[in-house]
C-alpha cells in the first residue's frame, strides 16, 4: 500500500533511472576534472535540495534560511577537523547533532505560528548565522576555515574529483534512500495529511506542531550532512556560502523541480547549477531569472518539472485560488462555496 | 498500544459528562451553561435551530476550542481543554460539519491516517523501514479494509477521495473516524446534504456502530433521522440548553416548538 | 546621556522611514493575510526612481532643490504606487487562497525587483544629489540636521493623512471592513479586488517617499537596500502588532530607537541583529505584539 505515489514499475519509469545511472556511473571515469567538479556539486545540491523538500515538500513549510543549518554542518567539520584534529567521519555525528538542536531551538517556539512568520524567522535565523560567521574570530571572520584536511579511510586519502565525486554519491544516495523510505512511511502519511487539512489530521489523532518540528529538524540534518561533505570537498569554506542567496537557489531547485518529487530534486539540481554554467552569461541574470521563475511556476506549473503526487496537490490548490479570483473580479458576484 | 485484530472495543463504560460549558467570543455567548451526561452505547442527538452552538458544544468536547468555562469528563477524567489529537487518544472520535477529507489522498489512505494513533513507527523506523514498519504497514493495511467494508466502501478502495459521491464521503469520513478505535463517535450533521436513501443508509450505519460497542452523540437537523435513531435528546437554542429527553417527549415539547417555529409575542 | 539624547535623534529618523515601511506590510497583511516580502524592494525601487527624477531634472536645468525634491517624491511615489499594484496583480492575485504559493510568488516578486533594479542600474553604490547637507538648528552638543527634522514631521503628516484616510473615507472604511470580514464585505457590494489594488497602492507610494528620503539622508542607495530594511520594517510593523496601523507606527519608531541605542552602545556591526532577536522574542512571548488583539484560533 502506498504512502505517496508509486505506479507500477515499466519501461517509462525504468528508462530514465538507467539513463541517469548511466551518466552518474560513466561521469567519473570519462568526465574531465573540471566536469567531475561540476558533477560533485550538482550532488551537493541534490542532498540539500532533498533536505529542504523534506521541509517544504512533505510538511509544506517555507524555509527560507536553509542556508544557516549548510553552515552549520560545513563550520563544524571543518573547525573540528582543522582546530582539533578530528577524523571526517567523527565530524559527522557532531554536525548532526549541532543542526538537529539548532533545528529544535528555531523550530519550537516558530512552528505554533502561522506558516507566513516561520518564513521570516528563518529568513532571519539565516541571517543570524551568516553575520554571526563573518564577525565571530572562531569561525574565521569573512576569511572563513581554510586547510580543511582530505577525509580518509584507513590509508586511503579521498582526494581526487573522482574520490570526491564518490564520497558525494554516498551522501546523496544515503539522504535518496532516507527520503524515498520517509514518504512511504507512517511519518510521510502524518506530513500529507497536515498539508491537506491540518484539522483533519488532528481530529485523525495527529499533532501538527511535533511532525512540522520533525520535518525542520530532519531537514536540518540532511543540511548539515551536505554540509560537512562540502567542507572537505573545497577544503576551505567561507560565510559567502551560505547567504541568503543560497537558500534560495535550494528553493528554486525544489520548486523548479517539482515539490515532493525525488527525481524533481535531481532534475532540479542538474538544471539549476549546469545552467549557469553552460551559460556564462547566464550569471548576471541568474537572480532575476529565479525571482521571474518562481513567479512563472508558482502561476503556470506550480508542480515543476517532474511532478509527484504533492505536485498536484500543489496544483489544485493554485487552480482553485486562480478560479476563485477570477470570478470574484466582478464585484456583487457570490464566490463559489468552497 | 500494539496492533489489535480483534473487532473495536467492546468496553462499554464511555460516559461523556459535560458540566456548566460556557463559550465566549468577545461579546457573543455561543453556548450558555450546558450540561449533559451520555451514557454508555447510547445515541444521543443534539438538535436545535442553526447558531443555536451545537457545533460549538462540538468543538468544546474534541478539544477545538477551549471553553470559557465548565468541564468536561469522559470515563470520570476531565479533559477539558486538551488538545484534539490527544482527545483522539483518549478515543473520542468525530466528524464535521462540512466534510473534511484528504481530498487528494485515496480512500484507503484516508481511513490508513485515522490509524495513526494506534501505531507507532518512529522517525527511525520510517526512515529506515524496519521490521516494526514493516508489521505496522501491513496491519494497518488489513484494519483499513475492515473499516472501509464495515461502511460499505470497500469497491472504492483506491479512487480519490474527491471523486466519490456526497453521501459516500460522508461514509469515508465515518471510517476513518472509526479507524481511530473510539468508544465515543461524534458526528456533526452527517445525514446533511444526503438523499434519502443514503439517510436510510446512514441510520443503518449508525446503528450498526452502535451495535459494535460505540456511543453515538451527533448532531442532526433532519427530524426523521433523529426521532428515527435517537435514545436521547438534547434541544439547544441560542446557546442554551431547553429541553432534554426522549423523542416521543421532545417532540410534544411546547419549548422545543416554540424555538424551531419561532416566539409569538416579541421577546 | 549625550550619546542616549544624541542616538535618540537618529533613532526617530531611521524610526520613521521604518514606521512608513511598516505601514505598508501591516495594511496588506490585514486585508490579506500576506507578508509582501517585495514590500522591502518597493521601499528600494522608490528610491531608484526618485534618482532617475533627479537626474532627468538635472538634464532639463532644473535646479531648484526643494522644487526637485517636490517632484521627485511626488513622481516616485505615483510610479512606485503603480509599481506595487502591479505586482499584486500579476503575482498575488491569482493565489490569494493558496497559502504557499503565494509566500513563493513573493519571494519571487522580491528576487525580480531587486535583481531588476540591479540590471537597469547598476551593481555599485548610486549617489543621491547632495541637497541638503548637515546643518541644522544648534542645540548644543546635539547634532541634528534640518533634513532630520524634514523627514520626521513629513512622516508624521503623512502618517496623520494615512489615518485620516483609513477613518474618515469611503475607501477607508472599506479596508477596514475588509480587515475584518472578506466576505461580509463583499456581500455588501464592496469592490474587494479594488480595495486590496488600492491598498498595495497606499503602502507602495509611502514606501517610495521612505526611499526618496534614505537616498537623500545617506546620500546612497543600493539595489539590495530593501532587503534588509524591509526585513526590520516587518519587524517593527510585529512588534506593534501586525494588521494594526498605529501599531506599525509606534514599531517603527521603537525599533529605529532600540536600534540606534544598540549602535551606539554596543557596536554597530551586530546593530542589524537587534532587529531578528526582537522579532523572535516578540512572535514567541507576544505574537499580537504591542497594540495587536488577541487572536482566537477556531475551527
Amino acid at each position: 500500500m502506498k504512502a505517496l505515489a508509486t505506479q507500477p514499475l515499466s519501461f517509462h519509469r525504468i528508462a530514465p533511472i538507467a539513463a541517469v545511472a548511466l551518466l552518474a556511473i560513466g561521469l567519473p571515469i570519462f568526465g574531465t576534472p573540471y566536469l567531475i567538479d561540476v558533477g560533485t556539486l550538482v550532488l551537493v545540491y541534490i542532498m540539500l535540495g532533498l533536505g529542504l523538500n523534506v521541509v517544504v515538500g512533505y510538511a509544506g513549510l517555507l524555509d527560507l534560511g536553509y542556508a544557516a543549518f549548510f553552515a552549520i554542518g560545513a563550520y563544524t567539520t571543518a573547525l573540528l577537523m582543522v582546530q582539533y584534529h578530528i577524523v571526517f567521519w567523527l565530524t559527522l555525528p557532531a554536525a548532526g547533532i549541532l543542526t538537529a538542536l539548532s533545528g529544535v531551538i528555531i523550530g519550537t517556539p516558530t512552528l505554533r505560528m502561522r506558516s507566513d512568520y516561520l518564513a521570516i524567522v528563518t529568513l532571519g535565523f539565516g541571517e543570524i548565522v551568516r553575520i554571526a560567521a563573518t564577525n565571530l574570530t572562531f569561525t574565521g571572520g569573512p576569511e572563513g576555515v581554510y586547510g580543511i584536511p582530505h577525509p580518509t579511510i584507513g590509508p586511503l586519502v579521498l582526494r581526487s574529483p573522482q574520490a570526491m565525486y564518490w564520497l558525494g554519491m554516498g551522501f546523496a544516495l544515503v539522504v535518496l534512500a532516507g527520503s524515498y523510505n520517509l514518504a512511504r512511511s507512517r511519518l510521510g502519511r502524518a506530513w500529507l495529511a497536515i498539508r491537506e487539512d491540518e484539522a483533519a489530521a488532528q481530529a485523525a489523532g495527529i499533532y501538527p506542531v511535533y511532525y512540522k518540528l520533525l520535518a525542520y529538524v530532519l531537514g536540518a540534518v540532511f543540511a548539515g550532512a551536505a554540509g560537512s561533505f562540502f567542507a572537505v570537498k573545497l577544503t576551505a569554506i567561507n560565510p559567502s556560502s551560505f547567504t541568503f542567496i543560497q537558500s534560495v537557489t535550494i528553493l528554486m531547485v525544489i520548486i523548479l523541480g517539482g515539490m515532493g518529487s525525488l527525481p524533481g530534486v535531481i532534475l532540479g539540481a542538474a538544471v539549476i547549477i549546469v545552467l549557469p554554467e553552460a551559460l556564462r552569461a547566464f550569471d548576471r541574470v541568474r537572480m532575476l531569472a529565479f525571482g521571474i521563475g518562481l513567479i512563472v511556476l508558482m502561476l503556470l506549473r506550480p508542480q515543476g518539472l517532474w511532478p509527484s503526487r504533492i505536485g498536484q496537490i500543489v496544483k489544485r490548490a493554485v487552480a482553485l485560488s486562480e478560479a476563485r479570483a477570477a470570478a470574484e473580479i466582478a464585484p456583487g458576484v457570490a464566490p463559489t462555496p468552497e | 498500544m500494539a496492533a489489535a485484530s480483534a473487532p473495536p472495543h467492546v468496553q462499554t463504560d464511555a460516559v461523556l459528562g459535560v458540566e456548566a460549558l460556557t463559550m465566549r467570543f468577545g461579546g457573543l455567548v455561543a453556548v450558555a451553561d450546558v450540561s449533559f451526561t451520555v451514557r454508555p452505547r447510547e445515541i444521543l442527538s443534539i438538535i436545535g435551530p442553526n447558531g443555536a452552538g451545537k457545533t460549538t458544544v462540538f468543538n468544546c468536547i474534541t478539544g477545538f476550542l477551549r471553553p470559557t468555562a465548565g468541564r468536561i469528563t469522559f470515563d470520570g477524567a476531565a479533559i477539558t481543554g486538551l488538545r484534539p489529537d490527544l482527545i483522539v487518544k483518549r478515543r473520542i472520535a468525530r466528524t464535521f460539519q462540512m466534510i473534511r477529507l484528504f481530498p487528494d489522498l485515496d480512500v484507503d489512505e484516508n481511513v490508513m491516517i485515522g490509524l495513526h494513533g494506534r501505531t507507532r513507527a518512529g522517525t527511525l523506523d520510517s526512515l529506515l523501514h524496519t521490521p516494526l514498519h514493516r508489521r505496522e504497514e501491513a496491519w494497518a493495511r488489513d484494519e483499513t479494509y475492515r473499516w472501509l467494508a464495515f461502511v460499505g466502501l470497500k469497491a472504492r478502495a483506491r479512487s480519490r477521495a474527491r471523486e466519490l459521491a456526497y453521501g459516500d464521503q460522508r461514509r469515508l469520513e465515518i471510517a476513518r473516524a472509526l479507524a481511530t478505535a473510539p468508544r465515543l463517535l461524534i458526528l456533526d450533521e452527517p445525514a446533511s446534504g444526503m438523499n434519502p436513501a443514503e439517510k436510510a443508509g446512514l441510520v443503518q450505519l449508525v446503528g450498526r456502530i452502535r451495535d459494535s460497542g460505540v456511543t453515538v452523540l451527533f448532531i442532526e437537523h433532519d427530524m426523521s433521522v433523529v426521532m428515527g435513531i435517537s435514545d436521547r435528546i438534547l434541544v439547544l437554542d441560542y446557546g442554551v440548553q431547553i429541553a432534554e429527553g426522549v423523542p416521543d417527549a421532545i417532540q410534544r415539547d411546547p419549548r422545543v416548538i416554540e424555538a424551531y417555529l419561532g416566539r409569538e409575542d416579541a421577546e | 546621556m549625550d550619546i542616549a539624547l544624541q542616538q535618540l535623534v537618529n533613532g526617530l529618523t531611521v524610526g520613521a522611514f521604518y514606521a512608513l515601511i511598516a505601514l505598508g506590510y501591516t495594511m496588506v497583511y490585514g486585508i490579506i493575510r500576506l507578508i509582501n516580502f517585495a514590500h522591502g524592494d518597493i521601499y528600494a525601487a522608490g528610491a531608484f526612481l526618485g534618482l532617475s527624477l533627479y537626474a532627468l531634472l538635472a538634464l532639463l536645468h532644473i535646479q531648484n532643490p526643494v522644487l526637485t525634491t517636490l517632484l521627485a517624491l511626488v513622481v516616485s511615489m505615483g510610479c512606485t504606487g503603480l509599481l506595487g499594484v502591479l505586482l499584486y496583480r500579476i503575482a498575488y492575485r491569482p493565489l490569494l487562497h493558496a497559502r504557499l504559493s503565494i509566500l513563493i510568488s513573493a519571494i519571487g516578486g522580491s528576487l525580480t525587483l531587486e535583481y531588476g533594479l540591479f540590471l537597469i542600474y547598476s551593481p555599485s553604490f548610486l549617489v543621491y544629489p547632495h541637497l541638503f547637507g548637515r546643518a541644522g538648528p544648534a542645540l548644543g552638543t546635539l547634532a541634528i540636521s534640518w533634513l532630520q527634522v524634514i523627514i520626521f514631521v513629513s512622516s508624521l503628516l503623512l502618517m496623520a493623512g494615512l489615518y485620516v484616510l483609513v477613518h474618515r473615507t469611503k475607501i477607508g472604511m472599506a479596508m477596514r471592513a475588509l480587515a475584518i470580514n472578506q466576505d461580509a464585505a463583499r456581500l455588501m457590494g464592496i469592490d474587494v479586488n479594488r480595495v486590496i489594488a488600492s491598498t498595495f497602492f497606499l503602502g507602495s507610494t509611502l514606501a517610495a517617499f521612505a526611499g526618496v528620503m534614505t537616498g537623500l539622508y545617506y546620500s546612497q542607495i543600493s539595489f539590495l537596500m530593501g532587503f534588509l530594511v524591509g526585513l526590520k520594517a516587518f519587524t517593527a510593523a510585529v512588534l506593534g502588532g501586525i494588521g494594526n496601523i498605529p501599531g506599525a507606527v509606534l514599531g517603527g519608531f521603537l525599533l529605529g530607537i532600540l536600534e540606534s541605542l544598540a549602535a551606539g552602545y554596543f557596536s554597530s556591526r551586530w546593530k542589524d541583529v537587534v532587529a531578528f532577536v526582537i522579532l523572535i522574542v516578540i512572535l514567541v512571548a507576544r505574537p499580537r505584539g504591542l497594540l495587536g488583539e488577541r487572536v482566537v484560533e477556531r475551527m
